[in-house]
């Protein structure tokens, strides 16, 4: 009886091999890129440790209490805060804008679509060059040139404290913008045309079909959106790596920026790992909030 | 036959490849195989490789490999990494502070073993390098590194200029701030050339400090004393030409292009920044080196790597490595070195040769360089260094936009570097 079980289950094992020799490259990536190195950053975070120390003595959470001393690690926080807020908060309705204009049938209108969708294809980091250069702080700039124009005086745009974030907002919307929109139009495909007939007969004008029915009808798009723009804004990295490498006095150091700078730059990687778990739980906290404020007014259907 | 021919080649091939790779037999058919990682680039990057050919056609058997990683910033990530790894270089250049962090690692070994050793240097050969160098590469009494591509900060100026307002070259602070004030120019309401221009950077307020007669650390490493009376004057200095006399713009950027657009008549740079600039002025007018300004005390900052021996070499890549810094930090191989990149010669004997002497006859402008060698002095060579360097970065970056007091900024930072220094073990 024993003995059949087990052949049993042997068999199903053996049936399902092949199933599992597919899994095993996924699994194998996950587990060696993903799975290990979470779980080693916490044990890294708990130690004073230069990578290359034989000598890593153990802190306890002593790099944790640190991290809430320190101006710049803070900062750090509120620079990223601000981006999140701030990028996700301009690029989730102008692109909610463009993606009605663009939801309809005329000549062209694929060319447009891809148009936008261009700058979310082209490498961050090439991107964040070429815009190094419009955002030139001489007359050369091509900004500068525009507004010249205007008759504005030049502009110190990267190098100016207080200019420097919201330049580098602008070119995280320019780039994020085609994502949202594709995803938006998507959406709005979504909803069946008799909604939009039934209230046309009713009378509505176009803002009343828009504010009662593509809006709550999107809403699960949007709530989509929202969730993965603002865990991606709050891992910025690349924007402030290439223009301003941080500066003007922090105030473009983001999060992940500090994590890079203590981690490969000062090889503190305890303390590095530490920032790296804080993040994690800011992300975890924005997440779970978003959903309890938010989910609850997520519509389906009418 | 032909075909079993070919794949064994392949194979053999491919064998040499992954030994090189792994750097697991470096001695095959009697070659021994020496890698150099490196950051020069440029103009550098020839100069690097004319004295390793060099080298390698004089010392049949060894093969050196130099090779460029990148810049200071990416050579620092890959050693690190490298030696994470387990699988180094054989030898790469290292600013004073990685090779305190390389020594704690023990991941290089100490040069002294060379020196000392069958094939090392006498004693007079010893005391050729320049003492402030030999110190550099001193921790705790032991030479771990050899000094060898070692700048310096001199004034550049536009020598046209300052001719033609019958300027002399600025020897004190105050010459400074009157040369700037009359090279400074104005049309219609906009500056149209300034004086003189402040970078941001921590070199530049360090360059104030200590021609001021400032300190780095106080005696014991375990605070800074940036924060000094000589320090915050120095901080002051450089603000005041920018905001109160307005003879002096702030930039982030190298300030060689302003430079050869005659956008600014004078600025700091090192040595090899020559280079630079004269790409930058491409022949409009005349460049001129001096030492750097002072007020109390003639210093300059001398900056650049040294070459360090990695544990993990085999022996024998180790005596190989030995003969090859022998040779590129040797009075002809350092003097050869000055001449191509103006990185200042590590020996006496060098600065001194008929080489260096009749290159100095047709380039009179490198003189500037050589005779600041004497008042040079080094940053403290500490791990944590690297990173107060950017705690001063901010404080300057901070006093010159306005948003402390030169004094508030120094003090401020000083906490931060304070709390750095105790944590050391």
């Amino acid at each position: 009886m024993l003995a059949r079980v087990r052949s049993r289950r042997t068999r199903r094992l053996l049936d399902n091999l092949e199933a599992y020799a597919f899994l095993l490259p996924a699994l194998a990536i996950l587990a060696v890129f993903h799975f290990f190195p979470i779980v080693f950053a916490f044990f890294v975070s708990l130690l004073r440790w230069s990578m290359i120390d034989p000598v890593r003595p153990f802190v306890g959470v002593d790099n944790y209490r640190l991290l809430f001393q320190d101006e710049k690690f803070l900062q750090a926080v509120a620079n990223t805060t601000y981006f999140s807020v701030a990028s996700v908060g301009v690029a989730i309705p102008l692109a909610l804008f463009f993606a009605v204009l663009m939801n309809r049938q005329l000549v062209g209108m694929a060319w447009y679509r891809t148009a936008f969708f261009v700058p979310h294809v082209t490498s961050l980091a090439a991107a964040a060059m070429v815009w190094h250069w419009l955002y030139h702080p001489d007359q050369f700039g091509l900004l500068n040139y525009l507004i010249g124009k205007l008759g504005l005086p030049p502009q110190r745009w990267l190098l100016d404290p207080l200019q420097a974030m919201p330049a580098i907002i602008a070119v995280a919307v320019w780039s994020a913008l085609g994502r949202d929109i594709v995803i938006f139009l998507a959406g709005l495909q979504n909803i069946p045309q008799e909604y939009y007939e039934a209230a046309q007969i009713d009378g509505a004008n176009s803002w009343q079909l828009f504010r009662h029915i593509t809006l709550p009808l999107l809403s699960p798009t949007t709530y989509f959106i929202l969730l993965v723009s603002m865990i991606g804004a709050f891992k910025v990295f690349a924007l402030p790596l290439f223009m301003t490498g941080g500066g003007p006095l922090n105030r473009t150091l983001t999060i992940v920026y500090s994590v890079y700078q203590q981690g490969f730059q000062y090889f503190r990687m305890g303390y590095a790992a530490a920032q790296a778990y804080v993040l994690f739980a800011i992300i975890f906290l924005v997440t779970m909030l978003q959903r309890r404020i938010l989910a609850g007014r997520v519509h389906y259907e009418i | 036959m032909g075909l079993l021919c070919a794949r064994l080649h392949r194979a053999l091939a491919i064998s040499a490849v992954l030994a090189v790779t792994f750097g697991l037999p470096a001695v095959a058919g009697g070659t021994v195989t020496v890698t150099f990682w490196h950051g020069m680039s440029g103009v550098l990057n020839p100069a690097i490789m004319e004295l390793t050919n060099d080298f390698n056609k004089l010392n049949p058997g060894i093969v050196v490999d130099a090779q460029y990683q990148g810049t200071y910033g990416t050579l620092n990530q890959k050693l690190i990494a490298a030696v994470a790894a387990g699988s180094p270089p054989t030898i790469s250049q290292v600013f004073p502070n990685w090779t305190d962090q390389l020594i704690r690692a023990r991941a290089i070994v100490p040069m002294e073993r060379f020196i000392k050793g069958p094939d090392g240097l006498s004693e007079e050969e010893v005391a050729d390098i320049f003492p402030i160098l030999r110190q550099e590469n001193t921790f705790d009494g032991v030479m771990w590194t050899m000094p060898f591509n070692k700048s310096l900060y001199l004034l550049f100026y536009n020598e046209d200029l300052l001719k033609q307002y019958n300027l002399k070259v600025p020897e004190t602070w105050e010459d400074l701030l009157a040369a700037s004030r009359a090279l400074t120019r104005e049309e219609g309401g906009r500056t149209v050339r300034y004086g003189f221009v402040v970078r941001p950077t921590t070199d530049y307020f360090l360059l104030m400090l200590i021609t001021n007669g400032g300190e780095f650390l106080r005696p014991g490493n375990r605070e800074v004393a940036f924060n000094s009376e000589a320090g915050v004057e120095g901080l002051q200095f450089l603000v005041d030409l920018v905001q109160k006399h307005k003879v002096a713009y702030v930039l982030s950027a190298f300030a060689d292009a302003d430079f050869g657009a005659s956008k600014v008549a004078m600025y700091y740079a090192t040595s090899p920044g020559l280079a630079f600039a004269k790409a930058a002025v491409a022949g409009r007018f005349t460049i001129g080196l001096a030492q750097v300004p002072y007020r109390k005390t003639r210093a300059t900052l001398l900056s650049g790597t040294d070459v360090a021996i990695m544990a993990k070499a085999a022996p024998e890549q180790q005596a190989a490595a030995w003969k090859y810094i022998k040779f590129i930090t040797g009075t002809t191989g350092t003097a050869r070195w000055f001449m191509r990149t103006f990185y200042m010669p590590v020996r006496r004997s060098a600065r001194d040769s008929t080489l260096a002497q009749v290159y100095l006859r047709q380039n009179p402008e490198h003189r500037a360089g050589l005779d600041s060698l004497a008042t040079a002095r080094t940053a403290p060579n500490l791990a944590e260094w690297q990173e107060i360097r950017d705690i001063i970065q901010d404080a300057v970056e901070e006093a010159v936009l306005g948003k402390k007091t030169p004094r508030r900024a120094l003090d401020d930072a000083a906490v931060k570097a304070n709390r750095l220094l105790q944590q050391r073990k």
